[in-house]
């Protein structure tokens, strides 16, 4: 047995701020998500290409159309492409249209990666009940956009619906810590004591970074700390980092659904 | 400068700037080359009635860790550059009012931003704030920067220098300047 790990990226660039203020008014403070697209991801994806650690990126459509040297980058790095959405759009209200936006989206995105995505994460941290059920009948086989377990499990609350749940951890998300302003070392205080409890008690780490300056790790400072999370978690922990849609369909197939997962 | 804590002035807004350019002016005999959006924002009015008051540089973006000059619109370079900020990690503001730090954790993370801006591509620019409450003013916060300048200064190779020398640097050599794609 060894231990594996999520180390995934939300790719949030003027998305947020787009998504209730007309993109051309778009400055200075509202406009902290050019710095992902100018700099931050491709920092992140240098950081990604000299650790080694294969990530799953979750590309809402707004920010693919604007990004498509940097999606094709992540193609070709052996980077895992899923959903994050349209235009962060918040899945838990919009009713009726909820299917029609999904579908767009998964089309777009396919078409821009020519492969259709498997996984999806909702751009706002919250769906509809009628969410899981549209994205099996998409052909999704995971989401994760959950933050109610430590370790993978089957979502069929409402009905079986063959998806997997990929459980994401607050504490384990840039955006948490950098939302409050902590230093980076402070920040790095926080994300090794969740981490090393996290693996002591044999749940799956599933982390979340961000490419932007003020939420995320785009900075060159803040990725040295995650270079030397990555180390941590690899050295002290032995933990594989691995593609969510590997860890999914590994967990579906053998049914162990804990951090422990066959090589 | 401008003292609204928004940045909702609508077409008041070229009216305004230049009616605080000009009190500033008179207050010190000298026109300002510089701005810095009291809020953080900007509108589409903004960068126009800058220059057109003939403005030289801008430092409210925080989308780069470089200086760029911006396009014009007749296709050239123009002669105004931006000087992106950084309020998040260059700053005394958000670590002292939201991350309630340290005096001594704020000097460790500016030198690691330091650090690690001079060993990648960027420029530091430090943003600190007078006042007691959230800025530098008090003995302990003022020691933290007083420490920081020293580690910059005791760096060889840095050279510290205004936002009007940085633009004025930038503007005579443009071409070296464009913005990233």
């Amino acid at each position: 047995m060894i231990r594996a790990a999520l180390l995934t990226v939300n790719v949030h660039g003027l998305g947020p701020e787009a998504a209730t203020v007309p993109e051309e008014e778009l400055f200075g403070r509202l406009a902290h998500g050019r710095y992902a697209y100018r700099i931050g991801l491709s920092r992140l994806l240098d950081m990604l290409r000299r650790t080694g650690v294969p990530a799953t990126f979750f590309w809402p459509v707004f920010e693919a159309e604007r990004c498509r040297p940097l999606i094709e980058r992540c193609l070709a790095e052996g980077h895992e492409i899923a959903s994050h959405g349209n235009a962060f759009e918040d899945n838990a209200t919009l009713g009726a249209r909820e299917a029609e936006i999904l579908e767009a989206a998964h089309e777009r995105l396919t078409a821009i990666t020519g492969t259709p995505p498997i996984g999806f994460r909702s751009p706002t941290g919250t769906l509809s009940p009628a969410t899981i059920g549209i994205l099996a009948r998409l052909g999704y086989r995971y989401d994760s956009s959950f933050v109610d377990d430590d370790v993978p499990y089957l979502l069929q609350s409402n009905a079986p619906s063959g998806l997997v749940e990929l459980p994401w951890c607050e504490g384990l998300c840039d955006a948490t810590h950098f939302r409050r302003r902590l230093t980076q070392r402070r920040a790095e205080a926080f994300f090794i004591e969740e981490l090393d409890a996290m693996i002591g008690a044999a749940g799956l780490p599933c982390l979340i970074f961000h490419p932007r300056a003020d939420i995320g790790v785009g900075r060159t400072a803040r990725l040295a700390m995650i270079e030397r999370l990555i180390e941590r978690t690899r050295v002290r922990h032995g933990v594989i980092f691995r593609l969510c849609r590997e860890v999914a369909e590994r967990a579906r197939v053998t049914g162990k659904l804990g951090g422990a997962i066959p090589p | 400068m401008v003292t609204s804590t928004s940045w909702d002035l609508g077409e008041r807004e070229p009216e305004l700037l230049e009616k605080t350019h000009c009190i500033l002016t008179d207050l010190t005999g000298v026109a300002p080359v510089g701005w810095c959006s009291p809020s953080g924002r900007k509108s589409r009015l903004t960068i126009p009635t800058l220059r057109r008051l003939g403005y030289r540089y801008d430092a409210s973006e925080k989308d780069d860790d470089l200086p760029y000059v911006l396009d014009d619109r007749a296709g050239g370079l123009a002669d105004f550059v931006i000087l992106p900020n950084n309020t998040v990690s260059l700053d005394d503001y958000p670590f002292y009012h939201t991350g309630q730090a340290l005096a001594s954790e704020v000097l460790e993370n500016w030198i690691e931003e330091f650090e690690a801006l001079r060993t990648s591509d960027g420029y530091v620019h430090l943003t600190v704030h007078p006042m007691a409450g959230s800025g530098s003013g008090t003995p302990a916060r003022a020691a933290a920067v007083d420490a920081f300048l020293s580690h910059v200064s005791n760096t060889s190779g840095v050279q510290i220098v205004t936002l009007a020398e940085l633009a004025e640097h930038c503007l005579d050599r443009p071409q070296e300047w464009r913005a990233r794609p």
